[in-house]
């Protein structure tokens, strides 16, 4: 308030700077007034003007004393607006004002006024009422109470107040809001916590103190959780058995994980003892009895201990005790029995009542022993009478039928031996009497009589059969063992008896067809079984072998070796010998025979044919033929030789003649001879003429030669044109294939041109497929995003799908005209190409037809040579021809030239035959000759015979 | 038929709040008719179906194009060129139209409209739409152009889209469930 208001300077601007003034203590809402440095108020604002009673303007220019009272004496030393002007400070007062009748507690606030001078030029006074404070005081004495009492929700009323105080009083409660909100906050924190529903940790944000109090909370509230977590997990894994589950203490600090690692401690410690009890437990329970425990234990964990080891010793006890009465009972000591008085209350229980069981099932078991002692020594004793119970009886009862079966089998036994000794062998046991297997030996016994007596009466059979001689035929039915030796005995002597008959049949066949040389083969025999047929054999041999003598001497004798005799070695007897003797006399008469027929033989050869053999020759029989004819011949051939000696002289009569005649033809033939001569010289003359033609034929000759060379040369000539021409058409002929295997190429491109297009046909069917496809996939696509639409927000997603699909049938359709692009072009191309092959096919068409008609030229120069060939040869040929003739010509010439010499020879050659006929004739003169020489001897021979 | 669509017309109209403030976008079905574009809205719209075998009724205007068998469903169907007069032939087979199947709500019968082609279904904001310029009357066939831009070659091009009131068009037609 340090306006420059210049003592009470009422100038327009000292008034201007009291309206400021003015305006600005009206603003304050405690009453506020200046005065003065005489305390005449200057200003008034309108607080107090409304305390008083008045106008501010009515206030103006009175002692501040009239406008109200105040407690300590105005102006006096306690007036805090002098002690404020005198002092030049602000000063403060308390005490008590009346405004209004109202007496009031009130602080007077003081301030002096001084102006530019530094003079002091009055004072201001701002009353501010105390009661307030005091109820302030009061209020906030409640509020002290109410809090010791505890009583944290009591708040002062602000109503009460005005202005400041209200405000003081405002702010006192939000004070106490601001420490008992928190305080709150943690009691009900704790009072929950304490109640076990634990918080949410708080998320407010506090200042200061406030906000150490939020972080402790939250960290009890953490902590708490931590525990309760701690401790729910030790439960339910306790719970659930995983006994080795531990919580963690290591998070927590301090003292706070105390709880949990007792709870831990607490777990081990009861754990433990729980632990190896249910190891004992577990292995007794699989028969692994261990030793008792020895550690130590307390409290109940020792009574538990001492139970475990109880057990273990009564478990021992009782596995001891049954193993006794086990071995014992292996062992066949039957009479021993456990001590049950060492176990107390039931554990003896079992062992008593396998004493029990013992003695129960020994008892019948001992009777049923006897029995069967006595039943395997054949002492068969009558059946059990006494009465037993449950299986017993039924052990009973089989012992009984055992005996039953065995009497009964003994019986059937008895029978079948008595009926087999007896010879009844046809008598066999009922054994339907029997009930299961118990009928099985007897049965068996059947059998066996069955198996023996069968072989048996086979074998008796077969032997029967045999001995009548009616072989059977071999056994072939199965039999075992020693049966089977019987079989097989019998086979083997039906093989034997087969085998000699077949053996005696051999020989008696051999010897009726004459076949003397065969024999039995007696080494396939055993023992004497081969004796019969060796014995055959020897018959033989001593019948045969005079046979074979007798047969040797024939042979001899056919050999005409009528000499042999039968030897006198062979040891014949009987019969034989008669035999032999025949044999000889054979051989003596014919060799009489033969002597004699010898001797006349002799003699005829001695030309005395008038021997004749005389009956004093011994010849018997057939021989006295011979004798006979051997005369005859004598006889005929003297008769002959007469006739030859007749004829002879015949024939020398007739030579004679014979060499008359040829005189008279020698004398023909030299008159021939002289003629020819004759002849021969006209020939001579002749042959000269001939000569000259020749030599003109000659020249003739040598003309046609050189054009016969001359042709020559032009036919080479020609037939070099030929191969020439011949070659070109071989070229052509392959340029010609060359263009038909172009044309063969291009039509197979054709083809391939023409599988193109066929094969971009089909892909321009799949085109419009995949464009079919396209267009359907565009519909469905359009389709999907109209239901999108109308399904609106839902429907979003699937408005995505759906252009996702459009765009995919977008992009198949322009794949599909890209190809449809592709495929105009390669049918462009392809077109291109078959019009490129169109035209190289009219080119090698073109060529073609050149070919030809190149072909054709060479063919024709070929045809030509081959025609000037041709008329060569003609003119060859011509010439040859004419050679020929030319030949012919002198050949004739020279025939005709050897006719004339050859008739010259020949004249000759009938000269010189006219002189051979003479030579003939005087040939034939010698041979008459020669005959008559023959006869003379001829003559003389026959003399020589006597006939 | 024109009497009776003159007493409709005098009949109040709920579609005039519609015609006279947009939304903020429409989504709409474009399809072609001849060579333009048009579009109708896209909640008229059932579905799009291929161009099937048309059964002509005897005895029926001359924009009714006949009946099909859609899914065991009778469907009318509707020539839109003839009914508004669009004589441009297409140049596409008529083997490649559509036909697009209005809703049950706007149509007591099934019906189906034969265009030339679907070409696709968008969203358009509010802003895109002219609706001043086209209609005449508040009873005109034309809701509005739809202005579309499309790119063609770096430069962008402008397509019109002139959008049509399907319900206008049944209504002419004799086709509505409005009576």
């Amino acid at each position: 308030m340090a306006n420059d208001v210049s003592k009470l300077d009422t100038t327009a601007a000292n008034t201007a700077a009291i309206t400021g003034m003015q305006m600005v203590m009206n603003a304050v809402q405690s009453p506020m007034y200046s005065v003065d440095d005489n305390f005449n108020v200057v200003s008034v604002n309108n607080a107090l003007a409304m305390e008083i009673g008045k106008t501010p303007g009515e206030c103006v220019g009175q002692k501040c004393s009239a406008l109200f009272k105040s407690h300590h004496q105005c102006a006096g030393a306690d007036c805090a607006v002098k002690k404020a002007m005198l002092l030049q400070d602000f000063q403060s007062q308390e005490t008590h004002a009346q405004f209004n009748g109202k007496m009031m507690p009130v602080v007077f606030d003081a301030t002096p006024i001084v102006n530019s001078r530094g003079e002091v030029s009055g004072a201001v006074n701002m009353i501010k009422s105390r009661s307030d404070d005091q109820s302030i005081a009061a209020e906030i004495a409640q509020l002290k109470t109410a809090a010791l009492e505890g009583k944290l929700s009591a708040r002062a009323n602000p109503a009460l107040f005005k202005g400041e105080s209200r405000q003081i009083v405002e702010e006192i409660n939000e004070m106490l809001d601001a420490y008992i909100g928190p305080l709150n906050v943690t009691a009900e924190y704790v009072e929950r916590i304490s109640k076990g529903d634990i918080p949410q940790k708080i998320t407010e944000k506090y200042y200061g103190d406030f906000n150490e109090f939020k972080n402790n909370l939250n960290q009890l509230i953490d902590v708490v959780n931590m525990r309760n977590q701690d401790i729910g997990l030790l439960i339910n894994s306790a719970i659930e058995g995983k006994l080795d589950v531990r919580a963690d203490i290591t998070k927590y600090s301090g003292t706070n994980g105390k709880m949990v690692a007792g709870i831990n401690n607490l777990l081990d410690a009861v754990v433990g003892p729980l632990n190896v009890t249910a190891e004992y437990v577990d292995r007794i329970s699989k028969g692994d009895i261990p030793q008792k425990i020895s550690e130590n234990y307390r409290g109940d964990f020792n009574e538990i201990k001492n139970n475990v080891n109880h057990l273990i010793d009564v478990v021992n006890m009782r596995n001891q005790d049954i193993s006794l009465l086990i071995n014992s009972a292996v062992e066949g000591k039957l009479d021993v029995r456990a001590d049950i008085t060492k176990y107390s209350g039931t554990n003896g229980k079992m062992v008593a009542g396998i004493n029990t069981l013992l003695d129960s099932v020994i008892g019948p078991l001992n009777v049923t022993a006897e029995y069967v002692d006595r039943i395997s020594k054949g002492d068969i004793p009558q059946k059990i009478s006494e009465n037993y119970r449950g299986d017993f009886n039924e052990i009973k009862n089989n012992v009984n039928h055992l005996i039953d079966v065995v009497n009964m089998r003994n019986q059937d036994i008895n029978l079948l031996i008595n009926s087999a000794v007896e010879g009844k062998l046809d008598v066999r046991a009922d054994i339907a009497k029997y009930s299961g297997t118990n009928g099985k030996m007897v049965e068996g016994i059947n059998t066996m009589l069955d198996s023996v007596i069968g072989p048996l009466n086979v074998t008796a059979e077969y032997v029967d059969r045999i001995s009548k001689g009616d072989l059977p035929p071999r056994i072939t039915e199965k039999y075992n063992g020693d049966f089977n030796e019987i079989k097989n005995n019998l086979n083997q002597l039906i093989d034997v008896v087969h085998m000699r008959n077949d053996d005696i049949g051999l020989l008696i066949k051999a010897a009726a067809e004459g076949q003397l040389g065969t024999r039995a083969d007696v080494g396939k025999y055993q023992g004497a079984n081969g004796k019969m047929v060796a014995g055959i054999n020897n018959m033989l041999d001593v019948m045969v072998s005079p046979i074979n003598e007798a047969m040797r001497v024939s042979h001899e004798y056919a050999n005409c070796n009528f000499r042999a005799r039968l030897s006198e070695e062979l040891p014949l007897k009987g019969d034989f010998l008669k035999f032999r003797n025949a044999l000889n006399d054979i051989g003596e008469s014919v060799s009489t025979t033969i002597d004699v027929v010898q001797k006349q033989a002799n003699e005829y050869a001695n030309c005395n044919f008038t021997a004749r053999i005389d009956n004093s020759a011994d010849i018997q029989g057939d021989f006295v033929a011979i004798k006979d004819s051997m005369n005859n011949v004598g006889t005929s051939v003297s008769k002959a030789l007469n006739v030859v000696n007749q004829q002879v002289v015949e024939l020398a009569a007739n030579a004679q003649q014979a060499s008359a005649s040829a005189n008279e033809v020698s004398s023909g033939s030299a008159h021939v001879a002289k003629n020819v001569t004759l002849m021969s010289q006209n020939a001579e003359k002749g042959s000269e003429g001939i000569k000259q033609i020749l030599k003109a034929m000659e020249d003739m000759s040598a003309n046609i030669e050189e054009v016969a060379s001359t042709t020559d040369s032009v036919s080479r000539l020609s037939r070099d044109a030929n191969e020439l021409s011949k070659l070109g058409a071989a070229r052509a002929q392959k340029a010609d294939q060359g263009m038909a295997s172009i044309t063969k190429s291009s039509a197979e491109v054709d083809v391939i041109i023409e599988d193109i297009k066929a094969e971009m046909e089909k892909i321009g069917k799949i085109v419009g497929l995949i464009t079919n496809l396209a267009n359907q996939t565009n519909l469905l696509a359009l389709n999907a995003a109209i239901e999108a639409a109308r399904a609106g927000d839902a429907g979003r997603g699937f408005a995505v799908v759906a252009s996702e699909v459009k765009s995919l049938a977008q992009e198949s359709r322009a794949s599909a005209e890209n190809i449809s692009e592709m495929i105009s072009k390669l049918q462009k191309k392809s077109e291109q190409a078959a019009v490129a092959m169109a035209g190289a096919n009219k080119e090698v068409k073109d060529g073609s037809a050149a070919l030809t008609e190149t072909l054709e030229m060479f063919n024709k120069i070929v045809l030509s040579v081959d025609q000037i060939s041709k008329d060569m040869d003609e003119v060859a040929k011509a010439s040859e021809a004419q050679a020929a003739a030319v030949e012919q010509l002198t050949a004739t010439v020279h025939e005709v030239s050897d006719h004339v010499q050859s008739t010259s020879k020949e004249s000759m050659d009938a000269a010189a035959a006219s002189e051979e006929a003479s030579a003939s004739v005087d040939q034939i003169a010698r041979v008459i000759g020669n005959v008559n020489g023959i006869v003379e001897k001829v003559s003389a021979e026959t003399a020589k015979f006597q006939v | 038929m024109a009497t009776a669509s003159a007493a409709r017309a005098a009949a109040p109209r709920p579609q005039e709040s519609r015609r006279s403030s947009i939304s903020d976008t429409i989504q709409v079905v474009e399809f072609l008719l001849g060579r333009e574009h048009f579009a109708v809205d896209l909640f008229d719209v059932k579905e799009v179906v291929e161009f099937t075998r048309i059964t002509e009724l005897p005895s029926s205007p001359s924009h009714i194009r006949g009946i099909i068998d859609l899914r065991g469903e009778i469907t009318t169907i509707i020539d839109i060129k003839k009914q508004i007069n669009i004589l441009k032939e297409s140049d596409r087979d008529e083997m490649n139209s559509r036909i697009i199947v209005l809703d049950n709500t706007i149509t007591k019968s099934k019906i189906g409209i034969l265009v030339d082609d679907v070409l696709a279904v968008s969203t358009f904001p509010g802003s895109e739409v002219d609706i001043t310029s086209a209609s005449t009357t508040d009873d005109a066939l034309i809701i509005g152009i739809i202005r579309k831009k499309i790119k063609v070659k770096d430069s962008q091009n402008t397509e019109l889209i002139i959008w049509i009131d399907i319900r206008k068009l049944l209504r002419d037609s004799g086709n509505s469930s409005e009576s």
